[in-house]
């Protein structure tokens, strides 16, 4: 499996121009439709990551790559043996590629409403959160920068999980990602999570 | 019930200007992510006291889907 990661402001005007134009009439009508510059630039270089990893494993031009979806909306490179999967948060685009499917998931670490921790998070997870700490659900919003960094660990684990099975988002409370720790990478870099989850290993 | 989601809306992005419709798309017009979506989903939740699971999530496109899920409910 190959990673990599992008940070936005790296992205230069003219390198957003090159890679607009190689994409789709129909996703630069999506990249078009955004209202904020920071959501075109994601798009944009997410686009671009796939391909210049795209292009590296299977030895082809970037530019040469097109993109289809499935019914679930997960994308794949047409024509081509490789499975890839991009995602995007803050200033951070990331891309797994790899000859089986994958999913892969950043999330920026942020303040988080406790119920909303409650709402994803299995029994397993909420223990590994917080540990022995006891919580209560009527405070709003947790700051605590151990524990959000362990809630999105799981939050990103869960939905490259997702991802990477390619059925969207599913009932969450019921993928205990405590017991896929072979199967999903989980790691934290300047202030974001990430998880990487190969089918292979699932 | 647009009313409400607008505000909901605003208060998610931080943007108070920002104009809503039924037609608007929740990932390309809002800019919204998977975790920004079960964010919303939470506050809708205690909003409109109602129980939405996370399989329909992946469902809304537009605000337009979102309200009448709710008004079904």
């Amino acid at each position: 499996m190959k990673l990599e990661q992008f940070d936005i402001q790296n992205l230069s005007q003219g390198e957003y121009l090159r890679w607009y134009s190689v994409m789709s009439r129909e996703k630069q009508q999506r990249v078009d439709c955004f209202r904020f510059a920071d959501d075109r630039k994601r798009t944009v270089a997410g686009d671009m990551l796939a391909r210049l990893s795209i292009a590296t494993w299977c030895g082809i031009p970037a530019e040469s790559i097109r993109f289809d979806m499935n019914k679930y909306g997960k994308p794949f490179a047409k024509g081509l043996p490789i499975e890839f999967n991009i995602s995007h948060s803050g200033n951070i685009v990331v891309c797994a590629v790899d000859n089986m499917p994958v999913g892969i998931d950043v999330e920026q670490i942020r303040p988080v409403n406790v119920e909303v921790i409650h709402r994803i998070c299995c029994s397993d997870e909420l223990k590994y959160i917080f540990g022995q700490t006891t919580y209560d659900t009527d405070c709003a919003i947790d700051h605590n920068p151990e524990t959000l960094a362990r809630f999105f660990e799981i939050w990103t684990a869960k939905e490259a999980y997702c991802k990477c099975l390619g059925t969207g988002i599913t009932d969450l409370k019921l993928i205990n990602t405590q017991a896929l720790t072979t199967q999903i990478d989980r790691f934290n870099f300047r202030g974001y999570a990430v998880s990487c989850c190969a089918i292979n290993r699932c | 019930m647009l009313e409400k989601m607008t505000t909901i809306i605003r208060e998610q992005t931080g943007d108070d200007s920002i104009e809503i419709t039924r037609d608007t798309v929740l990932l390309a017009d809002l800019g919204l992510n998977s975790f920004d979506l079960v964010n919303m989903v939470c506050v809708l939740e205690d909003e409109f006291e109602v129980e939405i699971p996370d399989r329909i999530i992946g469902t809304f496109k537009t605000v337009g889907n979102v309200i009448d899920f709710l008004e079904k409910q």
